[in-house]
């Protein structure tokens, strides 16, 4: 597929590395702003056509080839350039636009200009020092693509594993693995007590439900 | 030609409902950008509630103000964009057109504010004595350091925005770097804060290593002895690494 | 002062003190349904809470009127007149209202979605308060009235982000080895615009033509023209005259 990558830094390295992967004959061309990026993007990346643009051309590029565009990643240093990129292919009907964001905090304001992904790389952090650090409850990933999320949730109390058991037993489509504090791992509720964790996996409305009758109880 | 007025801001709700209130009533303003440096306070929703368009600084860091300057004009859409200090007490639309006037009649392309206040003592202590030494046709400028600036957008797409303190002296020589017509003019008093002497050095710092890394660059200090003895003022920055890549 | 020139300056002044009243109510309450109501669209929001700030104007100026001892009836029954003429002439755009709110609570469909609904086939671009864009296959640009959605069915194509298309090639008759290959060569030069591998799915001799059907996985349907622009391109480089269909 043709896949527009703007950016030459930390984001658009890793993007256009991935992209490689999942699309090794696809078309990818990566726009930067200086030239001295180009040059060495080019050399990083031979098989990509790495194209120097000027920061305000790169809009007309978009709108000139959103016909043929499958995919604009906006992975700049920038979340300005980021929004605005992603805001002109989304209203030129780029089936895939994706922002990279810098700031996580930004993270509501590209999500009201609809953009259709947005990725937040920082996410990471807190999950895993939630994890690791045992936080009661975790979103460990909510899927762009599909209304799945995964959860962790840790029982602290019989009160939260009886409700936990009654709410897996009502929704045919959310599933479990509980882990015990020894380490191990089964489906059946029975087999974890307290100081393990359940990991819980379904459609994301239910899977907040679930969170939030557990955060409720833990409060308690 | 249109204008975007830009506050780069943070902790600011107090004054962002009528700064934003007065940029719009100023003439040709379409649109009006907060760029916000993670605000703990209600600047941002007020500032939405206003009709500003918001957006949080990609870099977190401190001082920010040049990431923070650099994504509003990366946001802008107008034709002209005018930065003011969103906790100017005395702001009033006259500001902005004053501003962007000589802009708009043709006059340059590039404008520095200069107000009527005690003067700034980086200004004068190292911002003009550098200037002087390396960029003596920039000297005249009385307040080389205000943040009052306004400009052609397409222009600020070609320079270098400093991260911290130092953004407006180096825009200020970047711009000069580019042959852009540039003009000072007095927007009269601006009632303002000024910073305690302690939260100076920094700013002194920041500002004096804008203007050594430029004059550097140009070849007016030799960068090998500048790399060797000047600490902070890194061979990265004085664009010596360019074959450096991602490995 | 006579005791019925105060009275009369105290029923002005009360209804005018209702009357601000009345304004500033209506636009507190403004505020709060657009703020209440945003989880069904901004644009089905902000009109239901115009349409209740002039509601609370307009029981404003009735009781202003009433303070005033004028005929409200007279006045009321003016107004609700005008009122209904104002709603019947204005019923597509509150069919369009209705439609916008089924919108937003049912979502049939998202931007960037391929649809059919009617004759009219696209992806897509925006969703609005009155009416809804499409981008057909074609490039045209299709504006539709929200209120088509609720009287025609809507079939929503977009089940993920690639689609495979069915290309119909349709080529003079020749050696069917020759074909296959020339078929190899062209689905390989277009496979760059592609995600995943084309498919060939058939080669038939069909009088004196020769029938060839790939299965093209895309994910920008508006790639199409451009792809079979290509595809009958890459065969006329080999000497070979195509017809797609």
């Amino acid at each position: 597929m043709r896949v527009l990558l703007i950016g030459g830094g930390h984001s658009a390295y890793f993007a256009a590395r991935a992209i490689r992967e999942i699309d090794p004959d696809g078309h990818l061309i990566i726009i930067e702003f200086t030239r001295e990026k180009v040059e060495m993007l080019s050399r990083t990346f031979p098989s990509a056509e790495v194209l120097f643009q000027e920061i305000d051309r790169v809009e007309d590029y978009i709108k000139e080839n959103s016909e043929l565009l499958d995919a604009v990643i906006a992975a700049t240093e920038s979340d300005s350039l980021n929004l605005r990129y992603c805001r002109v292919a989304r209203e030129n009907a780029v089936p895939i636009t994706v922002g990279i964001l810098n700031n996580p905090l930004n993270y509501e304001i590209f999500k009201k200009e609809k953009i259709n992904y947005i990725i937040d790389p920082y996410r990471v952090i807190t999950i895993q020092l939630f994890e690791i650090l045992g936080a009661p409850v975790n979103v460990i990933f909510s899927s762009l693509v599909n209304n799945l999320e995964i959860a962790s949730v840790r029982i602290l109390n019989e009160k939260l594993l009886h409700e936990l058991r009654s709410a897996l037993e009502k929704h045919d489509d959310v599933i479990a693995a509980f882990v015990s504090r020894t380490g191990e791992i089964s489906s059946s509720p029975s087999s974890v007590s307290l100081g393990g964790s359940a990991y819980i996996m379904g459609p994301r409305e239910k899977i907040e439900k679930l969170l939030q009758l557990s955060r409720n109880v833990v409060m308690r | 030609m249109s204008i975007s007025v830009i506050f780069p801001t943070k902790n600011r709700a107090h004054y962002v409902k009528r700064a934003v209130r007065t940029a719009f009533k100023a003439h040709r303003v379409e649109e009006v950008i907060v760029i916000d440096g993670g605000s703990m306070d209600d600047t941002i929703r007020i500032a939405e509630r206003e009709g500003a368009k918001v957006i949080v600084q990609s870099d977190l860091i401190y001082p920010g103000k040049g990431i923070a300057m650099r994504d509003g004009a990366y946001l802008a859409s107008c034709d002209i964009l005018v930065y003011l200090d969103i906790d100017i007490r005395n702001m009033t639309p006259e500001f902005i057109e004053k501003l962007a006037e000589p802009i708009i009649s043709g006059q340059a392309e590039f404008v520095k504010g200069c107000f009527e206040r005690a003067a700034g003592r980086v200004t004068e202590l190292v911002a003009k004595p550098l200037l002087r030494m390396f960029y003596p046709e920039l000297a005249k400028f009385r307040q080389p350091l205000s943040g009052e600036i306004a400009g052609l957008r397409k222009l600020f797409y070609k320079v270098e925005f400093e991260r911290g303190w130092g953004v407006d002296v180096g825009l200020l020589i970047d711009f000069y770097k580019l042959g852009a017509r540039i003009m000072e003019r007095d927007i009269g008093y601006k009632d303002h804060d000024m910073k305690p002497l302690h939260a100076l050095t920094d700013m002194a710092y920041e500002v004096a290593a804008a203007i050594m890394r430029r004059a550097i660059r140009d070849q007016k200090v030799d960068p090998r002895w500048a790399e060797k003895y000047m600490s902070g003022v890194r061979a990265m920055d004085l664009g010596l690494e360019s074959e450096r890549g991602f490995v | 002062m006579e005791p019925e020139t105060l009275n009369l300056i105290l029923r002005i002044v009360s209804a005018v003190m209702v009357l601000v009243i009345a304004y500033f109510l209506s636009k507190r309450a403004r505020l709060s349904f657009e703020k209440s109501l945003s989880r069904f669209g901004t644009g089905f929001a902000s009109k239901f809470a115009e349409i209740a700030r002039y509601f609370i104007i307009f029981m404003g100026a009735a009781i202003a009127i009433s303070i005033l001892s004028l005929d409200v009836m007279a006045i009321s029954i003016i107004g609700a007149v005008i009122f209904i003429l104002v709603l019947v002439s204005m019923r597509d755009i509150f069919l369009n209202m209705a439609a916008e709110l089924y919108l937003a609570i049912r979502r049939p469909f998202k931007e960037n979605d391929w649809i059919r609904v009617g004759d009219v086939e696209g992806v897509v671009k925006s969703i609005g308060g009155i009416d809804t864009e499409l981008i057909t296959y074609d490039g045209d640009l299709v504006i539709i009235p929200n209120s088509f959605f609720l009287r025609h069915p809507v079939i929503n194509k977009s089940q993920s982000i690639v689609r495979r298309i069915e290309f119909k090639l349709m080529m003079p008759r020749m050696d069917l080895d020759r074909v296959k290959e020339t078929v190899q060569e062209v689905m390989k030069e277009i496979k760059p615009e592609l995600l995943g591998d084309p498919e060939l799915i058939s080669i038939k001799e069909t009088g004196d033509k020769v029938e060839v059907i790939m299965s093209l996985p895309i994910v920008n349907l508006r790639k199409l023209r451009w792809l079979s622009a290509k595809i009958v391109k890459a065969y006329h480089a080999r000497g070979i005259d195509v017809e797609i269909e």
